[in-house]
C-alpha cells in the first residue's frame, strides 16, 4: 500500500468513488424509467464521438461530454414525440456510434493505442481537468436529486399523475438525461465504455434487491457502487490486475450476494 | 340547472387519420353527477379522459373544463386523476407514505389517510400491496386536493369482489360531494351508479340515462 502516497492514485481514487456515487443515484431513476439500457447505449455511442475527436484532433473529453449530451437529448426527444420504444431508439444510437468508430479506425493510422484507454478505463491516469470535470457532474447530479428529489420520485411512480400535479415532467426528463449523459463520460474514463453501463445498471439492481422504499433504493445503490469502486481499486492495486475489470466484478459480487441475501430472507418468511 | 363541469364540442382525435378513433363528439357532464364512460376495447374511453386532462391534443374540436377552455386552464387541483393502476411502474419502490409526502404537506393530506384507512399501509411499498390496497391509494393520491372533479379510469379492473365492493362503496361516498367520471368496462358497476352514460364505439356515440342503456348493450358490445 506504498503506492497510496502517490497523489495521482488519490485523484484516481477520488474520481471514481465521485463518479459511483453520482452514477448510482442517476441509475436509479433510469431503471424505475426502464431506461437502464441507456447506460450502454451512450457508452458505445460515444466510442463514435472519441474516435472522431481524436481524428479531428478536438480535444476528447470536452466533444465528448457535448456529443454525449446531445445525443442522449436526442433520444429523449424521439421516445417523448416520436413514440418510439426506449430500446430500439438507444439501439440505433448504440450502432451509430460503433460504426462511426469502425470506419475512422479503418482509415486512419496510430490511432488504436489512443482508443484503447478508452474501451478499458484508466482510473488511475485521471488529470486535474478530468477531476475537475467529475467534480463538477457529481456536485449538478446531486444538486439535481436533492431540489428535484420528491418531483423525481413522483415521475418514477406515474408521469400522469405528477403531470396532474403540476410538476413539469418534461423538462425533469431531459435534464435527468442529460447529466445521466454527462455522468457516462466520465464512467467511461473510469472503467472503459465497454463496462461503463455497469455503473447506471447493476448497482440500482442491486439496491431493488433488498431495498423497502424509494430513499434506501437511493441509498443502497450508492454504496454498493461506492464498495465495490474501492474495493475494486484496492484490489487492482494488492493484485496488480486491471482497475475497471476488478470494479465491475466486484459490482457483480455484491448483486449475487444480495440477490442470495434475498433469497434467504424469503426462504425464512415462507418456512419459518 | 347544475353547472357543466366539462364540455366537450365535436372532438375528433386520432393517432392514424384513416382510422378516426374519436369521431365529431360532443357532450356534457354536469356539477354533481356520477358518469358513466362505456365501450369496447379500443372505442377510444382511456384516449378520451387523456383528451379530457390535456395529455392529448384534440385533432379537432374544443374541451372545457369549469368552463375554462383546456388550453388556458390552471386549476387542476380542482381536477383528481386515478389511472389504472397497472400504469404504474413495476420497478417503483416507494412506499405509501414517500408518495403522500411528495404530492403534498402533511397536514393536508392527514384527513384522506384517515377516510380511507390507510395508516396501516403508509410504511409498505407501493408495488407490493394487494389491487384493492393499491387502488385506495390511488384513489387517495387522487383526492389529496379536494377535488371538485374526480375523474377515474377502470378503478375495478383486476379486483377481487370485496375488494371491488370496498372501492365501490367508497366511490358512492365520494359521488355525493363530487362530481365523478368512471371508465369502466364493468356494465354493472356502471349501471349501478352512473345517472348517465356516454357509451363510446357505436355507429353514433351518445349519451344515455342508466335505465335506457340495457335494450343498447347487444349493439355497444356488437353481441349477436
Amino acid at each position: 500500500m506504498i503506492l497510496l502516497d502517490y497523489a495521482f492514485l488519490w485523484k484516481g481514487i477520488l474520481s471514481g468513488l465521485l463518479i459511483s456515487i453520482s452514477t448510482s443515484l442517476m441509475g436509479v431513476f433510469l431503471l424505475m424509467k426502464r431506461l437502464s439500457l441507456l447506460g450502454a447505449g451512450l457508452s458505445h455511442a460515444a466510442f463514435g464521438g472519441i474516435a472522431l475527436a481524436i481524428l479531428l484532433g478536438i480535444d476528447p473529453m470536452v466533444f465528448t461530454l457535448f456529443y454525449m449530451v446531445m445525443s442522449g437529448l436526442t433520444i429523449q426527444l424521439l421516445i417523448e414525440r416520436k413514440g418510439l420504444p426506449a430500446d430500439t431508439v438507444i439501439s440505433l444510437f448504440f450502432s451509430l456510434g460503433v460504426a462511426l468508430a469502425i470506419i475512422i479506425l479503418g482509415i486512419t493510422q496510430n490511432l488504436g493505442s489512443n482508443i484503447y484507454s478508452y474501451l478499458f478505463g484508466s482510473i488511475l491516469t485521471v488529470s486535474d481537468r478530468e477531476l475537475l470535470g467529475v467534480l463538477l457532474v457529481s456536485l449538478l447530479s446531486l444538486v439535481f436529486v436533492f431540489f428535484y428529489y420528491r418531483k423525481l420520485l413522483l415521475i418514477s411512480f406515474n408521469e400522469e399523475i405528477a403531470l396532474l400535479r403540476g410538476v413539469k415532467v418534461r423538462t425533469l426528463n431531459y435534464l435527468l438525461i442529460g447529466i445521466a449523459s454527462a455522468n457516462i463520460v466520465f464512467a467511461i474514463k473510469a472503467v472503459g465504455l465497454i463496462l461503463a453501463s455497469s455503473f447506471i445498471a447493476i448497482p440500482p439492481m442491486s439496491a431493488l434487491l433488498v431495498s423497502t422504499s424509494f430513499l434506501s433504493t437511493l441509498v443502497l445503490s450508492v454504496l454498493v457502487s461506492f464498495l465495490a469502486t474501492l474495493m475494486g481499486i484496492f484490489l487492482s492495486l494488492e493484485l496488480d490486475i486491471p482497475p475497471s475489470g476488478a470494479i465491475v466484478l466486484c459490482m457483480v459480487v455484491m448483486f449475487l450476494f444480495l440477490a442470495f441475501w434475498r433469497l434467504l430472507v424469503n426462504l425464512r418468511r415462507r418456512f419459518l | 340547472m347544475p353547472s357543466e363541469v366539462i364540455k366537450v364540442s365535436n372532438l375528433t382525435f386520432y393517432y392514424r387519420q384513416e382510422e378516426p378513433l374519436i369521431n365529431n363528439l360532443s357532450f356534457s357532464v354536469f356539477e354533481g353527477e356520477f358518469f358513466g364512460i362505456l365501450g369496447p376495447n379500443g372505442a377510444g374511453k382511456t384516449t378520451l379522459l387523456r383528451l379530457i386532462l390535456g395529455f392529448l391534443k384534440p385533432i379537432k374540436g374544443r374541451i372545457e373544463l369549469f368552463g375554462q377552455d383546456l388550453h388556458t386552464f390552471k386549476e387542476w387541483k380542482r381536477v383528481g386523476y386515478v389511472p389504472q393502476r397497472f400504469y404504474v411502474e413495476r420497478a417503483f419502490t416507494g412506499t405509501v407514505g414517500e408518495l403522500f409526502k411528495a404530492i403534498a404537506p402533511k397536514e393536508k393530506v392527514g384527513w384522506i389517510i384517515a377516510y380511507l384507512h390507510l395508516e396501516d399501509l403508509l410504511k409498505k411499498q407501493f408495488n407490493k400491496l394487494s389491487g384493492g390496497q393499491q387502488q385506495r391509494v390511488l384513489l387517495a393520491l387522487a383526492l389529496t386536493t379536494n377535488p371538485d372533479l374526480l375523474i377515474l379510469d377502470e378503478p375495478l379492473t383486476g379486483l377481487d369482489i370485496h375488494a371491488q365492493e370496498h372501492i365501490e362503496n367508497i366511490l358512492r361516498d365520494i359521488s355525493k360531494t363530487k362530481t365523478v367520471v368512471v371508465v369502466s368496462h364493468d356494465v354493472s358497476f356502471v349501471l349501478r351508479n352512473a345517472s348517465r352514460i356516454l357509451c363510446l364505439g357505436m355507429q353514433e356515440c351518445q349519451v344515455v340515462k342508466a335505465q335506457e342503456l340495457k335494450g343498447m348493450l347487444k349493439e355497444l358490445y356488437k353481441l349477436h
